[in-house]
This record gives structure tokens, sequence and C-alpha cells, in this order.
């Protein structure tokens, strides 16, 4: 694994066993076109397991015209272990296994990406690179497709200071702050417990907006605002007013969109996405119930406090964690068809709750987009034409199929490992606009 | 392209652009890089193999271009010679003189002072020749799904110093009362075991990685610190500021940069109004962004040219 752990810093251990264990469909003119040998040389770095390419020309060794810097098939699968099979279209769409996704790049004709999409089930996602011009499109996915961590840049978090479940209101509530201000210990206290006993007092019917939470922040503790943990407290007073109802909204409307899409579905090929679907339905069930409450240690972060102080706030959060992870595991095995699915899985799962996502279900709707350029010719800022005319164009346009290659093989990655959100619909790259 | 194209860096994004700029059949490529091929660089860096592991990447590269050329040509007698030049020594050690033979400068280097130092030498020649050589520098970076593309032109559009503001704090600093006194996470203990407890510990070798470990493990244990990430892999990156890199992304950025050079070298772009800086985002779907970076009146290195 020490060959790939680059990568795996961006996406996991577990989503390198997935991409390990995939097979990915490519259908192409031949190999001898950069944008095919691009994606098959990125998705072989990234060591997926295994790459059919379904050609419309099959070809040994020595292409009559090849126009990508691998010189032969066994130059360009040179020093990876990704299993690569070559086919011809018509034994593959007719007679081919399943595969986890079907890519279609450089094909122009439409009738191709239709007859491709009529007759295989798997998600499918095109790629066209035209001069300088390329596109990637999301074309179809057959099932909702379930993202086991978005990973965004930043989580707002949420401290339940409106909705504390009885063991961190009895941690809140054991603070006096006025005698921790009188007797010099409030600096060891985290923020949360300052803004928590900030808003407690707050009269019903009040509204407050941060500024007010500021104030009383300010009107409370005069002599400590160089205080570390001051300081946050009123960098974060925001998060006092943040409720349980803005914490879930987005989770709510995931769950209910996996579970609608997901009526009447039996089947799915997609194993993981199905893993995901099922702990989707047991979620939203156990949501169901208002008692409930889903705090992850994970997303607590780090704070001024003193570390023993710290460490019980924590260990609160976790045992809390522990206590919902069984009560989820235990509604989970009232399923049949949770058989397959590891405990350590399942605790994943809730551990990044406020990072799911999902796209939803999309359908083959006969817009396929291939790029249309003008040519640098026709560019109004073009200031040397004779230069231009003397550019060798396929060789110069090679950036292009890198780029889309790059793009095309990245937003694959994404949907087999489930972590990232992939694109839902169109990319278009035009560099000549860009001048 | 009848041109000669220096690229710094040999790695990840160095790997793409010789290929990239191979293609577009530069004359000669020349390759900088001081680092040896190791493991952990063949999930990207397409020109080694494992036999490779411990050479150096500036010479294996070019070796590679070179025999590919080669073949290249044994295929198709028109094809284009290209010629890859190795340099396995330290960037800083180059005179000015030796980057006046170059059309461009292309880095796909992973550190800050190198860059600063490029974009320096290219903006004092621009200066001291009173532009009768002007040397664009095209810089590209990444991390992770993420990456930048920026074209400086030496006098006429930003410098790399004239957005050195832009940069986030190169590394996670604590407070050194947090991490002797209040230690509250594995990154507050690995800090202290990296500094306090063990200051001149090799990363690169497993004892003393270990040694490392047993340090922010009992350390961790003793302020009731959860220990669940505390691992080899996770300490090292810390401890190593690794960037986590895929090819993917390093394709689409080598990509940008050659993109920028083909553009300039066939006058395809007006270089007074272009766009000099893009970044790249392909965490949640795609995003990209390019504008022009003003130019800093008072930067110290372009300001008054």
């Amino acid at each position: 694994m020490e060959r790939y752990d680059r990568q795996i810093r961006i996406w996991g251990a577990k989503a390198q066993e997935v991409l390990e264990d995939a097979k990915v469909a490519i259908f192409a003119k031949n190999y001898g076109e950069p944008l095919v040998q691009e994606v098959v040389k990125n998705l072989g770095l990234a060591n997926v397991g295994s790459i059919i390419l379904v050609l419309k020309e099959v070809h040994d060794e020595g292409l009559t015209e090849n126009n990508g810097f691998f010189l032969s098939i066994s130059s360009m699968l040179m020093g990876i272990s990704t299993d690569v099979e070559v086919t011809d279209w018509n034994t593959f769409v007719n007679k081919g296994l399943p595969v986890s996704i079907v890519v279609t790049l450089n094909l122009e004709d439409p009738k191709d990406i239709q007859y491709i999409s009529q007759l295989r089930r798997e998600p499918l996602i095109s790629a066209n690179v035209k001069n300088e011009d390329g596109i990637v499109q999301l074309i179809k996915l057959p099932e909702p497709h379930i993202i086991m961590d978005t990973h965004p840049d930043y989580l707002v978090p949420y401290l339940w200071i409106d909705r504390p479940w009885p063991e961190l209101k009895r941690f809140y509530e054991s603070f006096d702050m006025s005698q921790l201000a009188e007797n010099g210990q409030l600096a060891k206290v985290p923020y949360p417990v300052i803004l928590y006993h900030i808003v407690k007092d707050r009269p019903d019917g009040d509204t407050w907006d941060s500024n007010d939470v500021k104030q009383k922040i300010d009107e409370k503790f005069p002599n400590q605002r160089d205080y570390l943990n001051v300081i946050e407290a009123r960098r974060f007073a925001h998060l006092a007013l943040r409720t349980a109802e803005n914490d879930c909204r987005q989770l709510h409307e995931m769950l209910d969109c996996v579970c609608s899409e997901m009526v009447g579905k039996t089947k799915w090929f997609d194993l993981y996405n199905h893993t995901l679907a099922i702990l989707c339905l047991c979620l939203k069930q156990l949501l169901s119930s208002s008692s409930f409450c889903l705090p992850s240690a994970k997303d607590l972060p780090d704070m001024e406090s003193s570390t023993d102080i710290y460490s019980r706030f924590r260990s609160i959060y976790q045992a809390k964690e522990d206590e919902d992870v069984e009560t989820f595991s235990k509604l989970l095995r009232t399923r049949p068809e949770s058989e397959d699915i590891s405990d350590s899985t399942a605790r994943e799962f809730l551990s990044s709750l406020r990072r799911l996502g999902v796209l939803s279900c999309k359908k083959y709707n006969g817009e396929y987009r291939i790029p249309d350029p003008k040519g640098p010719i026709n560019s109004p800022i073009v200031v040397n034409l004779a230069k231009v005319s003397e550019r060798p164009t396929a060789c110069n346009y090679f950036h292009a199929s890198c780029f889309i290659g790059g793009l095309v093989s990245q937003e694959i990655i994404k949907l087999i490992t489930h972590q990232h959100v992939p694109i839902d619909d169109v990319y278009t790259y035009s560099p000549d606009q860009l001048r | 392209m009848d041109c000669k194209i220096l690229v710094l860096g040999a790695g990840g994004l160095g790997c793409e652009m010789l290929k990239d700029l191979a293609m577009c059949n530069v004359r000669e490529i020349h390759v900088v890089d001081m680092d040896t091929i190791e493991l952990t660089n063949l999930n990207r860096q397409f020109l080694f193999r494992e036999s490779d592991i411990g050479k150096p990447k500036a010479q294996v590269a070019a070796d590679y271009i070179n025999n590919w050329s080669k073949k290249r040509r044994e295929l198709n007698s028109g094809a284009k010679r290209v010629l890859a030049v190795s340099y396995v020594q330290d960037l800083t050690s180059f005179e000015p003189e030796f980057f006046k033979q170059f059309a461009f400068v292309i880095s796909g280097l992973d550190a800050i002072e190198p860059r600063r130092f490029v974009n320096e030498t290219l903006v004092n020649i621009t200066r001291n020749t009173g532009y009768s050589v002007c040397i664009p520098f095209i810089d590209g970076g990444t991390e992770g799904y993420k990456g930048h593309v920026k074209t400086i032109v030496p006098g006429i559009t930003a410098c790399w110093e004239c957005s050195i503001d832009t940069l986030p704090s190169q590394q996670h600093t604590y407070p050194m009362c947090t991490i002797a006194n209040n230690p509250r996470t594995t990154e507050h203990v690995i800090e202290y075991a990296l500094t306090v407890q063990f200051p001149n510990a090799d990363l690169d070798n497993p004892n003393d990685v270990n040694k490392l470990l047993d340090f922010s493990r009992t350390r961790a244990h003793e302020f009731g610190i959860d220990q669940t990430d505390l691992t080899a892999s996770y300490l090292l990156g810390i401890a190593k500021n690794i960037i986590p890199s895929v090819s993917t992304t390093n394709a689409m950025i080598a990509a940008a940069c050659c993109e920028r050079a083909t553009a300039i070298y066939y006058d395809l772009v007006d270089i007074e109004t272009m766009d000099t800086f893009t970044i790249f985002n392909g965490s949640n779907g795609f995003f990209s962004h390019s504008f022009q970076y003003q130019r800093n009146p008072d930067c110290l290195v372009c300001g008054g040219l």
C-alpha cells in the first residue's frame, strides 16, 4: 500500500480497496488517441482493478495512426498492475459482464451513446476533445449515487447548545462561571461552555444574533477579554445560536432523496452503493424517533482548554457516539439485507453523517454535448496569424487531451470510491475563452 | 516548438510536463531535480519504474524522453527529435547566465523558496537586459484535488512575489504552552515528540520513526488523548508535511501549464491583458477560475521595473 500512500491521503484506505476491486469499461475508437491513453495511464497509476478497452478498431501492437505519447500498448501499460483487456464493441455490449462504470471517449455520434446507454445498466460518463476544447459529461446514473464523504474544506461544528443530551447538559452545568472568573480559572474552560452559559438565561421569545452573544460575553467577562478561550467564544459566537434543525437539514434532504429513489429498487449493481443505501434507510428510521441525536467525536474541533476538561468533554461525545452506534447496529441487524455490512462500516458511516452527499438518478435524455471549437484562427485576439498556421495542430492540442483525460479519470475515481462529489452534469474546457 | 524550455522538478507535475512538452516537439527540454526516486512516487510519476528506486529523478526522466524520441523516429522517420537534458543538483546553485538560454521556465516544484529564487532571477534578467531578455515563468502547483497555474512575464505581469500574501501559512503552528502543558490532540503530542523529545530524529529511518511514535503514544496515554488515528503513516504526514497527490490533478495542472506556454509561444494571447492566475478545485464537482493578478507596485522583487 505504500506505493499508493499519497493518494490514500486524499480518499482513504477503504476507498483504495474499492478502487482495486473496480472494473472500468472504456468505449473508444482505438488506443492511438491521446485521450484514451491518458485515461488508461491515470486509472492504471491509481491502481484501478481492471480496465476493459472496448475498441471500434482492435489492433495488435503498432498502429497506423498513433497521436498519443505511448508508442504501443505495452509501453502504455509498463509499470502498472491494472489488468487491461481489449475487446470489440459488439462482444462487450451484448455479452460483457457488469462493470463498475462505463466511459466513452471521443465518440462524436450521439447514436453511439444512445446505443451504449440502452444496452448497459452501469453509470455512464463521457469525455470528448476536439482541437483545444473538451467536455466531460455525466450521461447516466441508474441509481442514486451516495457519497460516503464529501470532504468539505470546512465543516461548521454543531455544539448541541440548544439541545444537549443529559450527560452533556450535566457537563455544561457543572461549571460555575462567575466563580471561575473570580478565581482566575476561566481560562481552563472550552469555549462551548462559555457560549452555553451566555445563551441559557436568554429570556423566552428573545431573538439574538451573534452580535448580541458577543456583547453578552463582553459584559459578563470584562476582565478576561484576552483569554484565548474567551477570544474563541467571541469568534464562534454564531455557533451558540445554531440549532439541531440547522445542523440536520442537509442530512434530512439527502436521506429523503435516497429513500424516495430507492422505492421499488431491488437490484443494485454497485454493492458499495447498496450498502450505503441500506445504512441511509436505517438512519432515516432512527432519526424519526425524536430522542435520538447523533454527535460525532470526530467533528468536535480542537479548542483552548485544559487537557483534562477537554478530555472529559470529548469523552462525553465519544460515549454518546458509542451508544448511538450500538442502537444503530441493533436496528440495522433487524434488516435481512444487512448481513454483509460490518460494524466498522456502520461506525464509519455514522461518524461521517455531516459529510454525506447524494447525486440523484439521471436518465440519458438525448442531450449529448461535444465540443464545437471556433479555433484560434477565428479568435479576435490572435496577434500573429503566420505563427498559428505553422502550428502542427495534433501535437499542440495534446494538452487538451491531458486535461480532459485527467478530469474524466478523476470523476471515474470519485464515482467508484464514493468519496468527494462528482460532476453531476457537464464541464467544458475551452482555453481559448481564457484568452 | 523550436525552442529550449527549462522544467523545474521531475516529480508528479514534472513527469507530466516532460511528456506534454515532448509531444509539442519542443527542441530541447532541460530538467532540474536533486531528488531520488521513492516507492511513494510511483502512483503518479509514470516515467519511473520500481527498478529505478534510488536513482536521480531528473536523469531517469530525461533518459525516458530521449529513448522515447529515438523510438518514435524509428517508427516514423519524419518525427522531430526531442532532446532532454538533466541536472541533478540544487536549483539555487545556477547562475543567471544559465537561465538566459531558455524561452520558458515551467515549474512543478513543491516548495516555496526555489520558486522565489527563480522568480527573482528571471525578473532581474529582464531588469538587467532592459527587457531584451524576458523569460516567461509558468508555475504549477497541486495539493490533492486542488491546483493552480500562475503565469509570470517578468516586468509585465504580476511576479510570483506580488502574490506571496495569498499563500496559506506553511504549516500548523501551535502555541508552545499548549504542546507542553495542555496537549489535547494527537497533533499536539506528535509536535512535542518532534520538537522537544526527539528533535534530531531522522524521518527516513524507521527506528527513529518508531521511537517518535512511542513517545507520542506514551504522551497521548498520559493525557488521556484518543489514539485511534495515531499511526506511523499519520505521524509522518505531520512530521514531513506530506502533500497528498494523485496523477489526475497532476495531469490537469501540467496540461494547463503547457497550454499557457504554447499560447504565449504562438502569440495567441495578449500578455498585457491575459489572465495570469488560475485556480482549480475538483473536490466538489470541478471548478476553475482565471483572473488577472494585479502587479504590486511595492513588490520587493519587481517593483520599479
